[in-house]
Formats: C-alpha cells, structure tokens, sequence
C-alpha cells in the first residue's frame, strides 16, 4: 500500500479527482464518436434514399467533426489508462488478469474501428458514385465501435456486478454478468442521443453565424434532424434506464438502498430535474419549430397546456420522499415534519408517482412530436426563419445531456462504494469516501466544461476553419 | 405566429395567458392555504417543502413568460453570437452546479482520517498475528519470517478469493479464522491443525486481522508478503 499511497497526490488533485475528469472526459468522447456515426450513417442512407442533397452534406459534414473528435478519444483514453495504471494500478492489474481476453479484443477492435474510420472518411468523395459500397463501409465502423463500446462495458459493468464466484468464474461469467446488458442497452442508445444532440448544437451555432439564406435553411433542417434524432431515441431511455436498474436491484439490494434511501437519494433528484430540463428543452425547441410552418397558428391553443403537464411531470418527479442528506444524518435546527412528506403525500415521493410523471412527459412530447407532424401536412415549413431563441435551447439541451451523463457515471462509480470492485476489491485509498451531492456537481461541472471547450476547438476546426470562404 | 381573437379563445387559454395571476394564486395557496390545512388530513407541508414549491411555481412562472415571447433579440456580430452560446452554456452548468451545492448535503470524512482508520485496523491485526498469546506466527510466516507448519501467508489476500467458491477473500479469511481446522475447506497439502480462532479473540479482533491480512498481496512494496491462514 506505500507505494500506491505515495503516488496518491498527484499535482494539485488527489489521484482520484484526476482519475475522475479523465475518465469522464474520455467517456464523453468516446459516446460522441459512437453515436455520431450511426447517426452520419443512417443520414448517408436517407439522402440515398430521398435523394435529398441535404442529408449527404449533413453527414458530410458532421463527419468531419467526427474524424477530430477520434483523436481527443484517443488522447483523452491514453490519459485515463495512464492514470489508472499509476495510482491505481492496482485496479489495472486486477483487471488485466481477470478480463485479459477482453481487452485484447478491445484492443484489436480499436484498430480495426479506427481503420474503418478513416476509411469511411477518406473514401467519401472517391467511391460517391459507389454509395452502397460506402455505406458498407459506415456499417463495419458501427459494428465495429459498438462491439469495442461492449468491451468496455463488459469491464464496467463487472466492476458493479461482478458474478458471486468471481474469483473462479469464467472470463465469459465475469463479461456476462448481471448489468451487462443493461448497460449494453442504455449505452448504446444513449449514445445515439447524445450524437443527435451534439449535431443540433453544432447546426444551432451555424445557424446564428449564417450570412447567407441558404445556409440558415440548410442549419435550421439540420437541427432540426439532430434534435429528431435525439428525441426519438431520448423517449427510449427512460425504459433502458429502467432495465438497468432493475438489474442492479436484483443483484444486490444493498445498492438499491445506497442509491434510492441513502447517499444516493438526492442525485436521483437531481437526474430528475435533468431530465425533465431536458424534455423541456427539446419541446420548446419543437414548438418553436411549428411555428414557422404556414398555417399552423390553429395548434397553438395546445402550446401551453402540454407543456403544462410536462412542468407538473416534472415537479412530481423531482419531489422528494424528504430532505435528509442520507439515512442517519439529521439536519440542525429542522423538526422532523418539515423535512418529510405529509403522511397522505408519501405517495408523491415513491417510484409508482415518479413512473406515472415519467410516462406523462414521454407521451406529451410525443403528442407534440404528433401536432408537429400534423402542421407540417397541413402547410409549408419556413426553413430558415425559426425563432432564434430555439437554437438557444438547442444550445441549452447538450448542456444539460453532458451533465446529465457526467452526474448518471458518478452515481455508477459511487454505487459501489469502498470497492473498486464490488466487494470483490476493496478501495483502501485515502481519497475514498462517498462525494456528496455538491462535491459531485462541481466535479461533473468541471467535466462538463472542459469537454465543451474541447468540442468548440474541434468544431471550430471542423466547421469553420476548415471551411471553404464562400460557405463560411 | 398570430394570435388568435381573445373573444374566441378556450377558457382554459384564457386562463393560462394571464401568467402573473396564476403565480399569485399559486403562491397564496403554498404559503397561506397550506398553513391552515388541518393536521388530521395528512397534507400539512413543511416550510421545507413550502420553500421547495415556491422555487418550482417561479421557475414554471419564469418559463411560460419566455414560453410567450414570439422573437427574441439576438446578436448579429460572429464574436457576440460565441458569447451569447457560451453565456447560455456557462448559466447553464451553472444554475446546475449551484441546486447540487444547495441541497441538503451529508458530512464526509477528511482524506487523510479513512486511511488513518484502515491503519489503524490493520495494524492492530499485525500486533495481533505477533502477539505469542495469539501465535498465528508459530505457523505461519509472512516475507520468511514466522512458522512452516501453515501455509505461508505473504500473498493470502491475493488467493483467498479464490479458495470458496462464492466467498470473498475477506470472507473466507474472517469464516477460516473463527472455524479454524473445523472449517469445511481445508488447504492442501498441510495438517488440519489450525485453532479455531473464535475462541481466542473477539470479533472486532478478527475484523483486525482480517484487515491486517487482505493487505498481503505480496507485492514488493509491501512491507510484508502473505498467504492464508490454513491448517
């Protein structure tokens, strides 16, 4: 252990800060560049399809940004692998016996996604008479990245649920084990959502910055796309999140109590506040959408009462069962009754209120999804002439996502507890300790903040520098 | 978008238009309907949760206000717009971080007291494993010193994971340490011999020794190696 602790303060922060903002930072990449190109590929294929250009110079053009993004993954990896094999090599080397198969494979699948990548890339113009062909090629690079995200994941989720006999089981039971396809599950969509998100935020800049009329259609459909996109798979995640949870609550109830009745209770709150912020982001933006439909003044009596059900969704999601920072802990100088919901309102802070408030956001950002629909058959979209304040909200939702993910991962990491592995590999280091709901915050607000100052220097490379004069 | 004829709108439209009413009505019902609700029916809120409702009809009250602006004044200039993105951004985290450093926080342990503890756990496991009235250095030895009867301990937090199937390794060690030779497992290759330990120390003196041993992993930086403790 002297080793390990001597190595602990590293620079200014403590090992287990620098360990966090790497890996986070690096996760954040690594699900931008996952769930872009499936996007990128599925907007290739449409514009094939409809034999609407705009599709292709979307892809084209977010594909770039892409193609960047994949060296920050890359780096960012490099520094988490750094930092996990220094301070806490311990960890690393634990890893590496038990699941050594797994990364091999992991580290194969990274040449082959990489290869395919700049494939992909490079070959865009050259075989754009042979669309099938690239598309292909698009294909290989998701199932490739999917497959090196299930890799990783397999490593994740064995550090939560690792199988009872962990230490004679299998290498397939270790990757195999309870959270494995949860995880699977809400990575892979969720990473589809993000990239969606990201895309509307680039188009949102592009839009406010566009000089020409042109550009500030072609920007005003491509946000539009990318929120699409990203609302379409984020009403799934509910349900995915859903799964996930209820995996870990089979494998140790312990976790579930840790998580929704102890320390854990208020980032649940938290995560509920940021996804109802997030619903209502992405409605607002949609109904600032139809209004620049022709003739779509007559749904406009529906605005307000939806979204009054969304804001009372999720008022009722974020109400807490009480106000107690954890389980054993009192607050000074408040009597118990004022922490605590009233006896006849228990109901409001118990799972079956917060599904019901779930489930009315989800179904009334579909009816406005359904009214959108229903505007867009009866008249002309304006494209180019949305309200400016929604590429603000297009601005505002990543925002949220990023620090939603960010907030979602230290819930994961913090669910184990003093295990590096749950219970399995106990984490003895100085730092260890359950971060209340502020430390985290800062910490994900870090996070959140680096990563879109990276985001801006890449897109700015991607869209702006690397722009021809005429287009920029 | 035009509006549509006052004398024609539905009169939950209506309603919902006059946004200032609505919050005042709201904010009188949390803060003077409330109070007065009668205890036996369950619904008295707390000025906790008075509070909590107030910040959650300001912040509706707030929405719906921008919900109403048709166009908003935006920047014209490339580096105004940078800023205008970037300030949404930053009050965004911000407003973010600020209710996650708000809310009701529990205390947590300085840095330097959780190892403190861990020490000082097994270092009492230490005095005990030398302790001659304990004596598990009669048996056992850790870096070549100690006993050869057991098995030598200098790597045991490493392997006693592995010695029961569906046992940790500091499960295993605490349930081989109070069993002893009685325990179902027995290590091979050595005599069944080991007391049972629940009969020497305590409990919380067990817990010290199975600290002092899940920190055997037999890596060179430790001052000591181990394995497990056997018969």
């Amino acid at each position: 252990m002297a080793a390990v602790s001597a190595l602990l303060p590293l620079a200014a922060i403590s090992a287990r800060s620098l360990l966090w903002l790497v890996a986070q930072i690096h996760l954040l990449f690594a699900a931008f560049v996952l769930g872009a190109p499936i996007f990128i590929v599925v907007c290739e294929w449409l514009g094939r399809r409809r034999g609407d250009p705009r599709y292709e110079r979307l892809a084209k053009e977010t594909m770039k940004v892409v193609a960047i993004a994949y060296s920050f993954t890359a780096l960012s990896g490099a520094a988490f692998a750094f930092v996990l094999m220094g301070p806490y090599h311990e960890v690393a080397t634990h890893l590496l016996d038990r699941m050594g198969p797994v990364f091999a494979i992991y580290g194969g699948l990274l040449f082959v996604e990489t290869a395919l990548m700049y494939l992909y890339w490079y070959s865009w113009e050259p075989l754009a008479d042979r669309k099938r062909l690239h598309l292909s090629i698009g294909v290989a690079l998701n199932v490739a990245g999917t497959a090196t995200m299930v890799m990783m994941n397999a490593v994740g989720s064995y550090m939560l649920t690792p199988p009872k006999n962990a230490a004679k089981a299998s290498v397939w039971a270790l990757v195999n084990n309870d959270t494995f396809s949860g995880l699977n599950l809400h990575r892979f969509i969720a990473n589809i959502t993000f990239g969606g998100f990201m895309v509307a935020l680039f188009a949102a800049f592009m839009f406010l910055t566009a000089k020409t009329r042109e550009d500030r259609a072609f920007y005003d459909w491509m946000g539009f796309i990318g929120n699409f996109i990203g609302v379409a798979t984020l009403i799934l995640l509910p349900l995915a999140g859903y799964i996930y949870a209820k995996e870990i609550f089979l494998y140790d109830a312990n976790i579930a109590t840790f998580q929704m009745a102890d320390k854990l209770s208020s980032f649940f709150v938290m995560q509920g506040l940021l996804v109802s912020l997030l619903f209502l982001g992405v409605n607002y933006y949609m109904w600032m959408s139809i209004r620049r439909i022709d003739g779509a003044e007559r749904f406009s009596g529906y605005m307000r009462p939806i979204f009054g059900v969304i804001v009372a969704g999720g008022i009722v999601w974020i109400i807490p069962q009480n106000f107690y920072p954890d389980l054993t802990t009192q607050t000074p100088g408040v009597a118990l009754e004022d922490i605590v919901l009233p006896e006849r309102a228990g109901f409001l802070g118990l799972m079956m209120a917060k599904a019901l408030a779930v489930t009315a956001i989800i179904l009334f950002t579909f009816v406005t999804y359904m009214v959108y629909r229903r505007a867009m058959a009866l008249g002309a979209v304006r494209w180019g002439e949305i309200a400016p304040q929604a590429q603000y909200a297009l601005v505002f939702v990543p925002a949220v996502v990023v620090y939603l993910m960010g907030l979602m991962g230290a819930i994961r990491e913090l669910s184990r507890q003093d295990w590096h592995v749950y219970r399995v590999l106990r984490d003895t280091t100085p730092q260890w300790y359950t971060t209340p709901l502020g430390h985290t915050s800062i910490m994900v607000g870090i996070v959140t903040m680096i990563f879109f100052t990276f985001m801006a220097f890449i897109f700015w490379i991607g869209f702006k520098l690397g722009k021809p004069e005429q287009e920029a | 978008m035009a509006v549509a004829p006052q004398q024609k709108a539905p009169a939950l439209r209506r309603l919902t238009r006059s946004k200032g009413a609505v919050l005042l009505v709201v904010l009188v019902a949390i803060w003077v309907g409330l109070p007065f609700v009668p205890e036996e029916t369950g619904f008295q809120f707390g000025w906790v949760y008075r509070v909590f409702f107030t910040v959650m009809a300001l912040l509706a009250g707030l929405f719906f206000w921008f919900l109403g602006r048709e166009r908003i004044r935006t920047p014209e200039r490339p580096s105004s717009v940078v800023g205008s993105v970037a300030a949404v951004f930053l009050v965004t985290v911000g407003l973010l971080v600020a209710v996650g450093v708000v809310y009701p926080q529990f205390s947590v342990p300085k840095a330097e007291k959780a190892p403190a503890q861990e020490k000082q756990a097994a270092e009492r496991g230490r005095e005990l494993f030398s302790n001659p009235t304990v004596g598990c250095f009669r048996c056992h030895s850790i870096a070549g010193q100690g006993g050869i009867r057991g098995p030598d301990l200098t790597q045991v937090a490493s392997r006693a994971g592995s010695r029961v199937p569906g046992l940790t390794a500091r499960d295993y060690l605490f349930e081989k340490l109070k069993a002893g030779s009685a325990y179902d497992f027995k290590v091979p290759k050595y005599a069944p011999i080991m007391t049972p330990y629940k009969a020497l120390v305590s409990e919380e003196q067990l817990e010290d020794l199975v600290d002092y041993l899940t920190t055997l992993t037999g890596r060179p930086t430790d001052e000591v190696e181990d394995s497990e403790p056997g018969d």
